[in-house]
């Protein structure tokens, strides 16, 4: 007896412990641990629609990463005395409100992330899952890696350094963590050149596995207005788009005729007389119908079918409530009683869409997609984003994160780094006629590089009002000057700093 | 989820595999030699009768009091011949000359007497090993005889538990021992329904605010209170809060890491193990005991203004204007009233005298191999505050079944059935604010619906129907099997199903005053109802072996071994619902709507489950060395993958001195034991799942058609259970007649699971991580005396002193936050109705205890306002939370109590005090009731007297401020001045003695009481919190008054 005992209890450890690590693999009904959430597709696909939720949150997409922080950056906006954003567009990264604002953005751009690299985790780990439907494995890996890419890409943007393109010197410097685990444990920040190869590693991968993208074939998976349309999800073309735009970013001579590549493949690459004369094979452009409904806000004024991809943003009108009135941001009739307001003056709008020349009266942007308000109607609504109860949703809670012109825009600034300024001018024209520009006012090939690459400025002016690219053009270019702000532009100016949370516990963390 | 069904079954078969085998094997083993016994019995008894079997009479009486003892086993030894003593200590055996008979019970010697032919009476004398129950200690895993046990524990009898107290086992542990600190609620005063906190040996868990208070379940421990095992299985705090203490055998308090290790990763806080009353009896047997409380609130700590006084003050405060005839006419009406005799004594209005009745019947039943007992108690607690009030109805059934010595069933079912239900009067806290010349009734004697001064009457409340109920129903069932293989070898297996459905019912009627305040646009929304439902499932059972040999009569060596499972699970859910037009109808289906402001049920639950292996190991050499070794190994579902299987370890080592030959031949030392200990405990009371990520949907945001989750926190697959290190020496004696207990101990409460920042390039903010490190160190001693002792009585004194420090040695950076969160908190205080008082703070070096506090030169006789001393050590009149310095801990230094308890021909008395002292407490009823007051209500006396009135006095409170508004503009200052915050003046020294308990009683002679049939009948009488002193007065009970309580109770057995 005396002999058993030990061998029994030995016996009994052993079962134990070799039987217990799924014994005790258990948690509460309430609480979704993530082993569980990620047994089945339904679970995956709630995580992956998790991350757009996310996305489209008011420190993200729908305000802080659009409209709002980033498009003041560009100086778009007018200033309007006691505005609670008063020190964005003076870049005092260090003044409130910015210090909290580069927290939120930061913190929601990476939790985005970490949302993200979770799916990509439990798609690794769980392969049992998608045994028998690849097609929504191979789907699924392939958004969740394009955003990836997409919202690093974003947050190197905003707070790493532009005017990579003339700076080499910048390419081993240390930029913004590539965070690629779900884990507590901060990721090292790498140079430039290792986070863009991350990166585009990320959105190459994706492109592969979104080849069975069904929006690449059958143009009603990208419609408008279904609710499971692809183009409210990153999709194939916009995870080509979103290549294009890293690859510009790196601004060498390669990337830059890779970039072109995947633009003139998005546009559709009918060339015929010029750069895509016809509707693409899967977007169309805006018909003038569209644009012009009885009422402005039931005119599709921020043309959704050119959306490569658009955030669905739900409460889109309460995000644009501001914070002590119900009054929305884009309200703009008495702004001197609401400090909470963006719109563009009467001579920024000027400006911009050129006064005084044929396209000034032509061109919808100016006219159609901004109205007059406020004392001698001289501020100027910005409709297509100003969300109203009386909307219907086909075009409206709707924040685009691409536009095909943005396409037309990379390929008029390669061919032009080719010195091929003919097919560049028929990239910019082909864009200005579909905004109702007469094709008598058509930029002439002869133009000079310098006028052509003018030109591309001016439809970044004009095309992407409140989203947030201009900002990120004038970064990329690297500008040392930029309309309406009499300063200097440099690095302290274009690059917000990281947050002071990620500089604490983040290890060694440079700027 | 495949893979895991299997290898769950698998473990299922495997298990049952292994028992079987084992269980198969023992019983072979088993079969062949009994049988070879019984033969041989029969041939043997066959003899005997033949030969010189007799009859032959005995008694067994006690040898120190002459009293009859029962239920002594009388076993022939060498034979299976036996029987039990009778109530009167006689007994019949059957014996043969030459056969020795032996006497034997648990707590007394055992006697053995050879039977000669001359033989004709067997006259046993057996004498009490004088702490009966304490020469054991029972661990609720094995049981140990204390003289060998290297741990520190302390044995409570149930007779002694029911000496200070016959409330609950906590009211009496109080009174008993000091280590188990029972912390006095002074907001919820004597409320019946209000659970005690309390820790042991000081607290270790930062408290970072966890879970909803709506949460009526108690599925959630707290997490410093010490774990309860109950007849060997956890139950929660609520059960033994509502234990019959008549069924309670003892109550032991394992305090070091050498007796607590067992029960391995809970443990931290400490063990307290109860254990009810085993079968004696061998004939039926019925007791009876019926008590009947009388509670009675004590509102004597308030001192409160008199209508005149409070007219008084508002015409000084100018509340009535000189310029406006109705305002000044006002006051002249009010004051005629209150000289025609108008005063409401508003604090009795919600009171009452409580009274409780607890009626305890114990039926024993059956004889030799199957014996039977079953209990059913009742306690109706009627509180304080009119409507308040505990119900407990439990009934439970045990069975025993022993066959031959060798097997042993043992089942118990109990079944607790609970109802309580709150004072719908409210907040006692709400009375103590209304004015006294305003009248509650009219005319005619009935109540107003609104008060003259405005603001409903409250009184109204309890007439509407308000119901605010919670009930349980618990059911517990264990079953245990003993078989005993060889001598020396045991294997035991026990198992244990609880079941509990809890409710609770909060109705607030439409015309509640809590509704007062809704406007018409929500009037819809009058009338809220709340409604919990819980439930909770546990599963537990554990298989030992239990081995002990002694070797060449010098080596003394135990072996306990075995495994436990345990799973648990709960869930409660509570939903909020509104607008239920009329009072009449009580009911949840009645409402119209989810409340607007709660909008979705929200609620708690869990699901672990965990595993321990446990190896326990015992060696005493010549009883003079004593060595304890113990290994558990525990895993848990709340743990992190990477560190699933938790180790925690405990050595003992002691030293009986009095077995050594230089004190052996002292008789009157006793005992003289130096032991000490060191070894690892856990902690795993925190909140579930903090080691992996949660995934939760976003309810209220949809994306196009779609609904999406997220993870809601970072997972950490290397968290680790909370550790204690654990030293203690102490020493254990009994000479001389004294009886002395004492221990030195420290602890190092490390891999405190606390949240810490993290880079938000990770995601999230913060993580939960072990982190921290928290100290405890203190001394706990115990002397009792006995002057007297014999057949008429005894006279004990005893008394017992502890002391504690804290200190914090480390924190995390998150804790730094949230000490930063807390200030900015305190610093926006600004308006006196909202919370002005102290916070928490943790910092290095401090215990977790201190209250932070401006350091303050008192008040300026110039002006009146207070003058506190900044950070640079200058006098300023801002209040600035960057200013508080640690002012004190809010916890006693020391605690303690004495008393003595004797008895004299039956009749018997015992008193307990309390004592503590070198605490400080910020006396926060003193600022809400004479500072920070507005003139709407009614205050302390002290504003008429006390405060600072006219240039140059030196006061002790300051000019009264804040009287209609939260602030009032001081033109001495040119600037409002701000309502009292956390200051020095307020933090005192708080030193208390506490005669917390007398008791009474008498047991009437044995021999007149079985001329009427009965065996035993004793009656006793209690009070409990006779008198208090203290040095700092202090408003006890603010939500629910404090009361003192008379019991009496009468025990009788037939």
């Amino acid at each position: 007896m005396k002999a058993k005992l030990p061998i029994i209890l030995l016996i009994f450890s052993l079962i134990i412990t070799s039987s217990c690590e799924n014994w005790l693999n258990v948690s509460s009904k309430t609480d979704i641990v993530s082993e569980e959430m990620f047994s089945d597709i339904t679970g995956f696909n709630d995580a992956v629609v998790g991350v757009y939720v996310k996305m489209a949150k008011p420190e993200l997409y729908a305000q802080e990463m659009t409209w709002r922080t980033v498009e003041f950056l560009s100086h778009q906006y007018a200033e309007v005395a006691g505005a609670p954003d008063l020190n964005v567009p003076k870049f005092l990264w260090e003044t409130a409100p910015l210090p909290s604002k580069r927290e939120t953005m930061w913190l929601g751009m990476y939790n985005a992330i970490a949302n993200v690299n979770q799916i990509l985790k439990y798609q690794e780990q769980n392969r049992d899952v998608f045994k028998s439907d690849s097609f929504t494995d191979s789907l699924i890996k392939g958004e969740m890696l394009a955003l990836r890419a997409f919202l690093h890409f974003d947050v190197m943007r905003l707070f790493g350094k532009g005017n990579l393109e003339n700076r080499p010197e910048l390419r081993s410097a240390m930029t913004i963590p590539y965070v690629t685990d779900f884990t507590r444990i901060a990721t090292p920040q790498r140079s430039y050149t290792a986070t863009l190869a991350l990166m585009k590693q990320d959105i190459q991968q994706a492109i592969q596995y979104l080849e069975c993208d069904p929006c690449r074939t059958n143009s009603s998976e990208f419609s408008t207005t279904s609710m499971s349309s692809r183009r409210f999800r990153m999709n194939y073309w916009a995870a080509k788009a979103v290549y294009a735009r890293i690859l510009m970013w790196e601004g060498t001579t390669e990337s830059k005729e890779l970039a072109l590549a995947q633009a003139l493949e998005i546009i559709g690459n009918s060339r015929s007389g010029g750069i895509g004369t016809g509707n693409g094979a899967y977007y169309s452009w805006t018909p003038s119908s569209s644009v012009n409904q009885t009422y402005w806000y039931t005119s599709d004024l921020s043309f959704t079918q050119e959306h490569l991809f658009t955030l669905w943003v739900e409460k889109f009108i309460d995000i644009q409530k501001g914070p002590t009135d119900s009054r929305s941001w884009f309200d703009c009739a008495s702004p001197s009683n609401q400090y909470s307001v963006v719109y563009l003056t009467d001579a920024r709008r000027n400006i911009i869409y050129e006064e005084g020349t044929g396209m000034f009266d032509s061109d919808w942007r100016a006219n159609k997609c901004l109205w007059a308000a406020g004392a001698s109607l001289r501020n100027w609504t910005i409709a297509k984003f100003y969300n109203v109860a009386d909307m219907g949703t086909n075009f409206s809670k709707r924040m685009p994160m691409i536009r095909v012109t943005e396409m037309y825009y990379i390929a008029a600034e390669c061919f032009l780094a080719k010195g091929d300024r003919t097919s560049a001018v028929a990239c910019l024209n082909k864009v200005r006629n579909q905004r109702n520009i007469p094709t008598s006012l058509n930029l002439s090939a002869s133009l000079s590089v310098e006028d052509i690459r003018n030109e591309i400025t001016k439809e970044y002016l004009k095309e992407f009002v409140a989203e947030g690219q201009l900002f990120f053009y004038y970064k990329r270019l690297g500008f040392s000057t930029i309309l309406d702000y009499s300063g200097a532009m440099t690095d302290s100016e274009y690059q917000m700093p990281m947050p002071d949370s990620e500089m604490i516990n983040g290890g060694i963390r440079v700027n | 989820m495949k893979n895991k069904r299997i290898s769950l079954a698998k473990f299922c078969f495997f298990g049952f595999l292994m028992m079987s085998l084992t269980s198969f094997n023992l019983f072979a083993v088993n079969k062949a030699a009994p049988s070879d016994n019984n033969e041989n019995d029969i041939i043997k008894n066959a003899e005997v009768q033949q030969d010189t079997t007799r009859i032959i009479k005995g008694k067994v009486t006690n040898s120190q009091t002459g009293q009859p003892v029962d239920a002594v086993a009388i076993i022939v030894i060498g034979t299976k011949v036996g029987t039990y003593s009778g109530t009167d200590g006689t007994f019949e055996i059957k014996v043969k000359d030459g056969q020795e008979v032996a006497a034997s019970i648990v707590g007394m010697t055992s006697q053995r007497i050879r039977v000669t032919s001359s033989t004709k009476f067997l006259d046993f004398k057996l004498t009490d090993t004088e702490f009966k129950i304490e020469d054991l200690v029972v661990t609720g895993i094995a049981t140990r005889k204390a003289e060998s046990y290297t741990g520190s524990a302390v044995t409570i009898k149930g007779d002694e538990l029911k000496r200070v107290g016959n409330q609950n086992l906590f009211q009496s542990l109080k009174n008993l021992d000091p280590s188990v600190y029972i912390m006095e609620n002074l907001q919820m005063g004597s409320d019946p329904n209000s659970l005690p906190n309390m820790n042991m040996r000081g607290g270790t868990s930062f408290n970072e605010g966890m879970g909803t208070s709506d949460l009526k379940g108690n599925y959630e421990n707290k997490p410093n209170q010490p774990l309860f095992i109950l007849d060997g299985f956890e139950v929660t705090a609520e059960r033994v809060f509502d234990l019959d203490m008549q069924t309670v055998e003892s109550l032991t308090i394992l305090k070091d890491a050498s007796a607590k290790a067992i029960y391995g990763s809970k443990a931290a806080n400490g063990v307290v193990v109860i254990e009810t009353k085993k079968l004696i009896a061998q004939k039926p047997r019925i007791t009876y005991t019926g008590s009947l409380d009388l509670t009675m609130p004590d509102l004597s700590s308030y001192n409160l203004c008199s209508p005149l006084e409070k007219l008084d003050v508002e015409l000084k405060e100018n509340t009535y204007s000189d310029t406006n005839p109705s305002s000044i006419t006002n006051y002249y009406k009010l004051r005629k009233q209150v000289l025609e005799g108008l005063d409401t004594y508003w604090l009795s209005k919600p009171v009452q005298m409580g009274y409780g009745q607890k009626h305890s019947l114990n039926i024993e039943l059956g004889k030799d191999e199957l014996r039977t007992s079953a209990n059913v108690s009742y306690y109706d607690n009627v509180g304080v505050m009119k409507g308040s009030d505990r119900t407990t109805l439990n009934g439970s059934f045990n069975l025993v079944y022993r066959l031959k010595d060798k097997v042993k069933f043992q089942n118990s079912l109990n079944i607790t059935n609970n109802n309580a239900s709150d004072s719908p009067y409210g907040s006692f806290g709400t009375y103590t604010l209304l004015n006294s010349y305003v009248n509650p009734y009219d005319e005619d004697g009935n109540l107003v619906t609104t008060l003259s001064k405005g603001g409903r009457n409250p009184l109204l409340d309890a007439t509407i129907g308000t119901s605010l109920t919670s009930k349980y129903f618990e059911i517990t069932n264990n079953f245990e099997a003993e078989y005993t293989v060889i001598e020396g070898l045991r294997l035991r297996a026990r198992f244990s199903v609880n079941k509990k459905n809890n409710s609770a019912d909060r109705y607030y009627p439409s015309t509640h005053s809590r509704f007062a305040s809704y406007s018409n646009t929500i009037a819809h929304r009058k009338g809220q109802y709340e409604a919990n439902n819980g439930s909770s499932d546990k599963l537990t059972g554990d298989f030992y072996v239990n081995y002990s040999t002694k070797i060449k009569d010098v080596h003394n060596i135990f072996v306990n071994a075995g495994f436990n499972l345990a799973e648990n699970k709960y869930h409660e859910v509570i939903n909020y619902v509104e607008g239920i037009p009329s009072t009449n109808m009580n009911d949840i289906m009645f409402a119209l709507q989810y409340n607007a402001d709660k909008m979705r049920p929200s609620g708690t639950s869990g699901f672990t489950r965990e595993v321990g292996v446990l190896t326990v190991l015992s060696y005493t050499y010549m009883d003079r060395f004593l060595f304890d070794g113990t290994f558990r190994l525990n895993a848990s579902s709340v743990f992190g993958s990477n560190n699933r299987w938790a180790p925690f370890w405990s050595v003992g080592v002691g030293w009986n001195l009095h077995k050594e030959s230089f004190f052996k031949d002292l008789s009157d030392i006793k005992l003289f034991k130096i032991r000490g200990s060191v070894g690892s405990t856990g902690n795993q009371s925190f909140l579930t799942n903090k080691s992996l990520t949660v995934n939760n949907y976003y309810m209220n945001d949809r994306y196009t058609d779609f609904i999406g989750a997220y993870a809601a926190n970072m997972e950490n697959p290397d968290l680790k259970w909370e550790q204690k290190m654990e030293y203690d020496a102490g020493i254990d004696a009994e000479l001389y007649g004294f009886n002395f207990r004492f221990d030195v101990y420290k602890t190092l409460t490390q891999n405190l699971v606390t949240s810490l920042s993290t880079a938000p390039s990770t995601g999230f903010t913060n993580v939960s991580e072990n982190l921290g490190f928290v100290e405890n160190k203190g001394v706990e001693a115990y002397l009792s005396y006995t002057l007297f002792q014999n057949r008429n009585g005894f006279l004990r004194l005893s008394g017992s002193y502890t002391n504690n420090k804290n200190t914090i040695l480390e924190i995390s950076e998150a804790m730094r936050t949230y000490n930063d969160t807390q200030k900015a908190y305190v610093n926006d205080r600004t308006d006196i109705k909202l919370k002005t008082g102290t916070v928490i703070l943790y910092y290095d070096g401090l215990p977790m205890n201190t209250i932070w506090a401006v350091p303050s030169y008192g008040i300026d006789p110039a002006t009146g306002v207070e003058l506190l001393i900044d950070n640079n050590g200058e006098a300023t009149y801002t209040w600035n939370a960057a200013d508080m310095v640690p002012s004190g801990i809010s916890v006693p230094k020391w605690r303690g109590n004495f008393g003595f308890n004797g008895e004299y021909k039956g009749i018997g008395i015992s008193v307990t005090c309390t004592y503590m002292g070198g605490g400080q407490y910020y006396n926060q009823t003193l600022v809400d009731k004479i500072e920070n007051i507005l003139i709407t209500n009614n205050f302390d006396r002290r504003v008429l007297t006390e405060r600072w009135s006219t240039p140059g006095q030196e006061a002790q409170y300051k000019m009264t401020t804040a009287f209609n508004v939260g602030s009032q503009w001081h033109s001495a200052l040119g600037r409002s001045q701000k309502p009292t915050r956390a200051t020095q003046r307020f933090v005192q020294d708080q030193n208390e003695l506490n005669i917390s308990s007398i008791g009474v009683y008498y047991d009437f002679n044995r021999k007149w009481l079985s001329s009427l049939g009965l065996e035993r009948l004793k009656f006793a009488a209690f009070m409990n919190d006779v008198v208090k002193f203290s040095t700092i007065g202090i408003e006890r009970g603010t939500t629910y008054p404090f009361a003192r309580t008379i019991s009496f109770s009468v025990t009788a057995t037939f």
